[in-house]
């Protein structure tokens, strides 16, 4: 039977990541990757895809280490550098300037890490069976063993069910709509987040001009109404419910996409010969957009964690040389899911609204708060400080 | 004169006392277990190796090496070792030990072969009916369990290499040392059972020196190091509470 180092279920951005940063290493061997999708294609010239993502500081450090940043399609990255937060509730809003993010097409990076991963990868191969026998490495599909599998397959993971690892935590009872508009003007520097009377955050995200992407987040009536309408009523609606600092929009550029609202957390990001990392470890309110992010510092961490072992001469596998991933990565992602979840309440709470419309005035005027929040918005404290596999 | 050489050859390196303790310990390789410190000091130990050896830290790093480990303890050196490419030879006089290091050393079944041997055998034992010498001998953790240190030393001479390293790491017998390992780490922080550590038994850096340069050996490189209680890592330190050292033979003229 085939023996592999390391075998990563899953081949989205924070998969893919973990596969090039460990490649990069060249301290493993033999690194495989499943995934149930074909093989995706990334049309540089169509209209922009729906799913975007907000990366980070500290994402585009991880994404350039392995080299994949300038794989980017560069025409198509966008970043910007302020962000307006207000409330249709009240007249105050938010400002931060000097942020440095980017809004890029999840096939853009899905794409670039393709391309810099020149590892072994199947796709159109699903994960069934996974089985783990004492003195044996884990045998995955009866077809070949792995000395660690790593499950980076979404929050319905796999990994995560075949190795009966638990998960708590609650839907939101919400759902996130996104679809990609075409805006009015041509500034694709400033993003705007709403909330909404009921306490729900509209993003309007810039890509490169004059296309926008929204995330709606709506209760699940709001949610049936909303996917119910026509593009054009659709478009009015929007119009009517984007704050007062943002732009209107001209167009409706693609169908609008809908995914459920969760707040969860695996019990374990680890077990014998197994990791989970991403979304099939944690999820959250995708309000400000750390959900990919959180998963690249997972990668990151795992990363760290499976070449420092290796290069000791441990076993990539046991428990004790993944424990250090563990309690950084839950470290690091509880801090931000309550962060999180201390914002949305915060923005839901109707009793407190006179004092938060005083609290984002005073916090709006004074810089050296706003600097700290952007630095640990854009970079977390708790993430990865150094790269392995470029030493 | 005569009585006193026969002392010493019939006399062992074994405490008896602490090696009925070792064959209690059940949790070498459990997670968050009383070895686990032992576990993340692995890292610097296997770091230090390849630093005094210059050779980077990369793949099959030890290829075509023969290492003796001496007090294999779980195994968490050897294994190191093994992994690393070395061909190891592991010892220990509690056979609890060895039967834990045998047994782990077959839960990854790229360990399954002759090259990483397990055995239950004194070191002095060892050097007499040995012929072969060893390119790297590690003694981590083990002199401080030692009874008659010059018997040890004289027997890891013996199995050296005239150009192999011998690495000694261990802890120094100060007022420190009870305070951290003994009420520290035994008592209060309780990362390590009670009763491992004899603080009689404890050597300093200077006692070790006497004995390597009865045999020739030099000291090459000795450093502090330091166990971090908040994140769990050892680290080089300034402070030689507990000391890992470097050796090799003097060159014959």
């Amino acid at each position: 039977m085939q023996i592999y180092d390391v075998c990563i279920i899953g081949a989205g951005p924070v998969g893919l990541s973990l596969a090039a940063a460990l490649q990069k290493s060249k301290q493993l061997n033999k690194v495989l990757i499943l995934d149930s999708i074909k093989k995706p294609k990334f049309n540089k010239q169509g209209l922009p895809n729906q799913r975007v993502l907000s990366v980070t500081q500290s994402s585009r450090e991880v994404l350039q280490s392995v080299g994949a940043w300038d794989k980017l399609e560069q025409g198509r990255v966008n970043p910007y550098n302020r962000m307006i937060i207000d409330e249709s509730n009240g007249q105050d809003y938010l400002e931060f300037k000097n942020q440095q993010a980017h809004i890029i097409e999840y096939d853009n990076i899905v794409n670039a890490l393709l391309e810099v991963y020149d590892g072994e990868i199947e796709f159109e191969s699903k994960l069934e069976k996974i089985e783990l026998k004492p003195n044996e490495y884990v045998t995955v599909n009866d077809k070949f063993q792995c000395k660690l599998l790593i499950g980076s397959d979404g929050n319905k993971s796999k990994v995560k069910e075949c190795s009966n690892i638990g998960t708590y935590g609650h839907s939101y009872h919400q759902m996130g709509i996104v679809c990609t508009v075409e805006r009015t003007d041509q500034d694709s520097e400033v993003a705007y987040q709403t909330y909404l009377s009921n306490g729900c955050p509209l993003a309007l995200l810039p890509l490169y001009n004059p296309y926008s992407s929204i995330v709606w987040t709506a209760y699940m009536d709001d949610y049936k109404y909303l996917m119910s309408l026509s593009d054009e009523e659709f478009l009015k609606v929007l119009n009517s419910q984007l704050g007062r600092y943002a732009p209107r929009i001209k167009s409706i550029s693609n169908k609008r996409m809908a995914f459920p609202l969760q707040s969860l957390q695996a019990q374990r990001y680890i077990q014998k010969r197994i990791a989970l990392i991403g979304d099939a470890a944690h999820s959250n309110h995708p309000m400000a957009g750390q959900g990919m992010n959180m998963g690249i510092n997972d990668a990151a961490l795992l990363a760290n964690c499976i070449i420092k072992n290796s290069r000791s001469g441990n076993d990539i596998g046991l428990e004790q040389s993944l424990e250090e991933y563990e309690s950084q990565a839950k470290l690091m992602n509880y801090t931000t899911s309550i962060a999180m979840e201390l914002i949305k309440n915060t923005y839901e709470n109707k009793t407190i609204s006179p004092l938060r419309q005083l609290g984002a005035k005073i916090i709006n005027n004074l810089d050296p708060i706003k600097q700290i929040m952007i630095q640990y918005g854009s970079k977390h404290p708790l993430g990865p400080s150094q790269f392995e596999w470029v030493k | 004169m005569i009585r006193i050489k026969l002392l010493k050859y019939f006399s062992s390196t074994i405490n008896q006392a602490d090696r009925q303790n070792f064959n209690k310990i059940q949790d070498w390789w459990s997670v968050g277990g009383s070895m686990a410190p032992l576990y993340s000091y692995n890292h610097l130990r296997v770091q230090f190796i390849h630093e005094i050896l210059n050779r980077p830290q990369k793949g099959k790093s030890l290829a075509g090496l023969h290492s003796l480990d001496v007090g294999v303890g779980g195994g968490i050196l050897s294994e190191s070792l093994r992994r690393l490419g070395s061909k190891v030879t592991g010892i220990d006089v509690s056979e609890n030990s060895i039967e834990t290091a045998i047994q782990h050393k077959n839960t990854d079944p790229e360990l399954n072969d002759s090259d990483l041997e397990y055995k239950l055998i004194s070191i002095e034992e060892l050097s007499k009916n040995q012929e072969k010498q060893f390119d790297i001998i590690t003694a981590m953790e083990v002199i401080e369990h030692v009874e008659n240190l010059p018997l040890f030393i004289e027997s890891l001479g013996k199995l050296l290499k005239p150009d192999g390293k011998l690495f000694i790491s261990s802890i120094n017998k100060s007022y420190e040392s009870y305070l951290k390992l003994i009420i520290g780490a035994e008592y209060i922080a309780r990362v390590v059972p009670q009763g491992t550590h004899d603080w009689n038994n404890f050597k300093t850096p200077e006692q070790v020196w006497l004995q390597l340069n009865k045999q020739k050996i030099n000291i090459d490189v000795l450093r502090g190091v330091e166990y971090n209680l908040l994140n769990g890592e050892m680290k080089y330190s300034n402070n030689e509470t507990q000391y890992i050292m470097a050796c090799s033979k003097q060159k014959m003229e």
